[in-house]
C-alpha cells in the first residue's frame, strides 16, 4: 500500500526549481535523498513539511492530500542537522512536547516519553538540561522527539552529519530499526552514502532540482548512470 | 499579522517622538534668525556647551580607554570585578553623581582640600568629573568588547617577525579597534552636551551654562516656551548632525571572528603588573570609589531625618511610574521584535525596529517639551501627566532594552520555531510554550534596565508632575535646589540601594547570558 504520495510537484525560490513528477513511499519506507549541494534536497523536505509552500502538485500522506495545509496541521515531523532542542525544557519534556499539543495527559505523556528514552538508549538523561547534553546525546533526544509525536512520516535533514563516525554508524542503525518498528515512514537526506547505505530502503538522486534516479538501493548501486555513480561515490 | 504587532511601536514613534519634535521644530524656528542668531549670550552657550561636551568625551575616551586596556590587555588582578563596579556606578543617574561628587569635593567634602582653588569643585572641575564618571563606560564596554574580540594572530605574526610592540599597536591593534574609539567618542560627545544636572548643579554660574541648562530655565524659571523651543531647535538639530555622524562611524565595526586570544601586551614581570593593578584600582576608587562613599557616609547618619509618609509615597509613585515604564516598553518593542524575528526579510519592518532607536539621541528635556507643546492639556490634569511621564521614559528606555531582547531573540533560532511548528504547535502554542519561556531571562533583564531607568530620571519628572506627586528623584532634586543636602543625601542612600540591587541583577543575569 502506497502511504506517501508525491506527484507532479513544482516548487519555485528566486530562480530555482525543483520538479518532481511522481515519488511514493511505502509504510515503513525509509527513502534516501541524495545530491550536490543547492540539488533541491533540503527543499524537498521543507516543502513537504510546509515550510515552502509549492506552487503545483499535490502531497499525499495515508490519502490526506496536506500540500495546502498549514505545516503545523501536516502531522510530518521534522530533525534538522542540529538537534534545536527547546533549552528551557528537561529531556523529557522535550520529548513529549509533541504529545502534550495533542492533549495527552501528563501522566500519559511522561510514559511514553520514558519509553522513547529508553528505545533511544539514553534513559539516564531523563531530567537533565539541554545544555548539559553532548552533540550525540542531544541528536538521539531530537529524535526521540519526532518519532514520539507519532506522525506517520518523519523527515530527517542530514541528521547525522554533525557527529562523528562510530556514533553516526550507531545512530543510524538505531534509527532504521526504531522507524520499521514504530511503522512510520521517513525521508532521510544525507550527502553521505554511508547513512544511505545503510539506513534506507530506496534512494531518490537529485540534480539541480530534478530526479535523476529513484529506485531501491539494489537498483541504485547498480546504476550505470555516470551522474548517480558521481554523487554516490562522492 | 506581524504589521499588526508592529502597530503599538510606529504609533509610540510617530505621536510620542516624531509628531511633536516636528511641532516644536515649527516653533522654534519661527524667529529663529532675530532670536537665536543674534543673541551673542545664546551663542556662547552654543560655544560652551559643544566645547566642554568635547573635553569631556575627550577625557572620558581617554579614561575607558585605559581602564579598557588595563582590563582587557594587561588583565589587572580583579579586572572582572573592576569591569562590574564601573559599568554599575555609571548606569547611576546624573543627579546621584552630582551629589556625590558635591559630597566628595564640594565644600566641606572628604577631597575638598584638594580642590581649594577660587571656585573649588565648581565649574570645569565638576563638570568634567561627573561627565567622566558617567560616560567613561561607553568607550569601556566598546572599546573592551573590541579589545577582547579581535584577532590577536596577525599581532602575534608580526611580533614574530621583530615588530616592536609599540608599531604592533600603532599599525595592527589600533585601525582594529578605531571604529569603537570613534563610536564611544561620539556617544561620550552627545551625552555631554545634553547633559543637565551635572552642569547645573556642579557648573556655578551663567559663565559655565548650556544649552539644556538655558532650556530648563526657559522651561521651569522663566515659564518661556517659546524661548524655550528655540532652544530646544539649536538643540535637536546639533543632536540630528551628530547622530548622522555616529551612523558613519558604525560602518566597519563589526569584527572579525576570534582566533587568538593571546595577549602580547600583557605585562612581562609580575612587578609591572602589581604597579599596574594598584594604579588602576587606585585611580576608580579616587574617581568613582569616593563620590559614592561620600553619600553612603553622609546619608545613613541622617537617614532618621527622613519624613517616612512622604518618602513611601514617593517610593510608590517611583516604583508605579517604574512599573508603567516597564510594562509599556516591553509591549511596545517585544511585538516588534518579534515581528522582525519571524519576518527578517522585511526591510521596513527593520527599518522600523531601528527608528525606535532615535529618541536616546535627543535629550530628555527636548522630547518632554516637544510632548508637552503637542498636546497641552497634559499638565492640566494628573492621569495625563503620569501618562505623558510614562510614555516620555518609555521612549528613552526602548532604545536601551532593545539589546537584551535583541540577544534573547537571537537565542531563540527560527529553526526551534520550525521544529515545534512541525510537531503540530500553532502560532499561539509556539508562542506560549517556546518562544516565551525562551525568552524569560531577556524579558526580566529589559524590565530591570527598564525601571533602573525610570527610577533615576527627572527631566521628564520635572516637566510633567503636578504640584503634589513627588517621585524619589523629584525629591532628591528639590531638596538638593533648596540646599538641604542632609536631605538629599538621606534620599539618595535609599534610591542608590534600589539601584544597586537592580543594576546588580541585571549584571548577573547579562554574565548568566554570556
Amino acid at each position: 500500500m502506497t502511504e506517501i504520495k508525491i506527484s507532479n510537484l513544482l516548487l519555485e525560490r528566486g530562480t530555482f526549481q525543483l520538479q518532481l513528477d511522481a515519488l511514493q513511499i511505502q509504510q515503513g519506507e525509509i527513502l534516501g535523498v541524495m545530491g550536490k549541494s543547492g540539488s533541491g534536497k533540503t527543499s524537498l523536505l521543507h516543502s513537504i513539511a510546509g515550510f515552502f509552500p509549492i506552487k503545483e502538485g499535490q502531497v499525499s500522506v495515508f490519502g490526506r492530500e496536506i500540500s495546502r495545509l498549514d505545516p503545523e496541521k501536516r502531522n510530518v515531523a521534522l530533525v534538522f542537522q542540529k538537534p534545536w532542542l527547546f533549552e528551557h525544557q528537561t529531556v523529557i519534556e522535550n520529548i513529549f512536547f509533541g504529545l502534550k499539543l495533542q492533549g495527552v495527559s501528563k501522566e500519559e505523556c511522561i510514559r511514553q516519553a520514558e519509553d522513547w528514552l529508553k528505545k533511544m538508549e539514553i534513559p539516564e538523561l531523563r531530567d537533565r538540561k539541554v545544555w548539559e547534553l553532548s552533540g550525540g546525546q542531544a541528536q538521539r533526544v531530537s529524535l526521540a522527539r519526532a518519532l514520539a509525536v507519532g506522525f506517520p512520516l518523519l523527515l530527517l535533514d542530514e541528521p547525522f552529519s554533525a557527529l562523528d563516525a562510530p556514533l553516526r554508524k550507531g545512530l543510524r542503525a538505531l534509527v532504521r530499526r526504531l522507524v520499521k518498528e514504530s511503522g512510520k515512514s521517513a525521508i532521510l537526506v544525507s550527502h553521505d552514502w554511508r547513512d544511505i547505505e545503510e539506513a534506507a530502503d530506496s534512494v531518490l538522486i537529485l540534480d539541480s532540482g530534478r530526479k535523476v534516479a529513484w529506485g531501491s538501493l539494489r537498483e541504485i548501486k547498480a546504476s550505470t548512470d555516470s551522474r548517480v555513480k558521481a554523487i554516490c561515490e562522492e | 499579522m506581524n504589521w499588526i504587532l508592529s502597530f503599538p511601536a510606529f504609533l509610540i514613534l510617530i505621536m510620542g517622538f516624531v509628531a511633536p519634535l516636528m511641532f516644536l521644530f515649527a516653533l522654534g524656528l519661527r524667529d529663529f534668525s532675530d532670536s537665536v542668531l543674534r543673541d551673542p549670550f545664546l551663542l556662547y552657550v552654543i560655544q560652551f556647551t559643544y566645547f566642554q561636551a568635547l573635553v569631556s568625551s575627550v577625557l572620558s575616551v581617554g579614561f575607558g580607554f585605559f581602564t579598557a586596556w588595563m582590563i582587557k590587555e594587561w588583565r589587572v588582578r580583579g579586572g572582572s570585578w573592576l569591569w562590574k563596579i564601573c559599568l554599575l556606578c555609571s548606569s547611576l543617574p546624573a543627579i546621584i553623581v552630582a551629589l556625590g561628587i558635591l559630597g566628595t569635593w564640594g565644600p566641606g567634602g572628604l577631597g575638598s582640600g584638594i580642590l581649594s582653588g577660587t571656585r573649588g569643585v565648581f565649574g570645569w572641575t565638576g563638570i568634567i568629573l561627573g561627565h567622566v564618571f558617567l560616560n567613561f563606560a561607553i568607550p569601556l564596554r566598546l572599546i573592551g568588547n573590541a579589545l577582547r574580540e579581535r584577532d590577536r594572530s596577525a599581532e602575534m605574526t608580526a611580533l614574530s617577525l621583530g615588530m616592536s610592540r609599540l608599531a604592533i599597536f600603532g599599525q595592527i591593534t589600533l585601525p582594529k579597534i578605531k571604529p569603537s574609539i570613534v563610536c564611544s567618542f561620539i556617544l561620550a560627545f552627545l551625552f555631554s552636551s545634553t547633559s543637565l544636572f551635572i552642569v547645573l548643579f556642579l557648573g556655578g554660574g551663567p559663565r559655565f551654562t548650556t544649552l539644556e541648562v538655558s532650556l530648563y530655565e526657559a522651561i521651569k524659571l522663566n515659564l518661556d516656551n517659546s524661548r524655550a523651543c528655540q532652544i530646544a531647535s539649536v538643540q535637536a538639530i546639533i543632536c540630528t548632525s551628530i547622530l548622522f555622524l555616529y551612523l558613519r562611524s558604525q560602518k566597519g565595526s563589526f569584527l572579525n571572528e576570534q582566533v587568538h586570544r593571546n595577549g602580547i601586551f600583557r605585562p612581562r614581570t609580575k612587578w609591572i603588573e602589581t604597579i599596574g593593578s594598584c594604579l588602576m584600582w587606585s585611580l576608580v576608587v579616587f574617581l568613582i570609589g569616593l563620590p559614592l562613599i561620600s553619600i553612603l557616609v553622609d546619608g545613613v547618619g541622617v537617614l532618621h531625618f527622613l519624613n517616612l509618609v512622604e518618602l513611601s509615597r514617593a517610593a510608590l509613585i517611583s516604583l508605579g511610574i517604574a512599573f508603567g515604564v516597564g510594562v509599556l516598553s516591553l509591549a511596545i518593542l517585544y511585538p516588534l521584535l518579534h515581528a522582525v524575528h519571524h519576518e527578517n526579510s522585511s526591510k521596513a519592518l527593520k527599518g522600523l525596529s531601528w527608528l525606535v532607536g532615535l529618541p536616546q539621541f535627543f535629550s530628555s528635556l527636548v522630547v518632554a517639551l516637544g510632548l508637552s507643546v503637542f498636546y497641552p492639556s497634559i499638565r492640566g490634569n494628573n492621569l495625563q501627566a503620569y501618562l505623558a511621564i510614562v510614555v516620555a521614559q518609555t521612549l528613552f528606555v526602548i532604545p536601551l532594552i532593545q539589546f537584551p531582547l535583541r540577544e534573547g531573540f537571537q537565542r531563540y533560532s527560527k529553526e526551534q520555531d520550525l521544529t515545534a511548528q512541525s510537531l503540530g504547535a500553532n502560532r499561539w502554542q509556539r508562542f506560549l510554550w517556546v518562544e516565551f519561556p525562551s525568552m524569560k531571562r531577556s524579558l526580566i533583564l529589559s524590565a530591570l534596565i527598564a525601571a533602573g531607568f525610570s527610577l533615576g530620571e527627572v527631566a521628564t519628572v520635572l516637566l510633567f508632575s503636578p504640584a503634589e506627586v513627588q517621585t524619589l528623584s523629584l525629591s532628591i532634586f528639590q531638596a538638593m535646589s533648596r540646599y538641604r543636602f542632609q536631605e538629599a543625601h538621606a534620599m539618595t542612600v535609599i534610591l542608590l540601594v534600589v539601584m544597586v540591587l537592580i543594576f546588580g541583577v541585571v549584571g548577573r543575569l547579562e554574565e548568566k547570558d554570556d
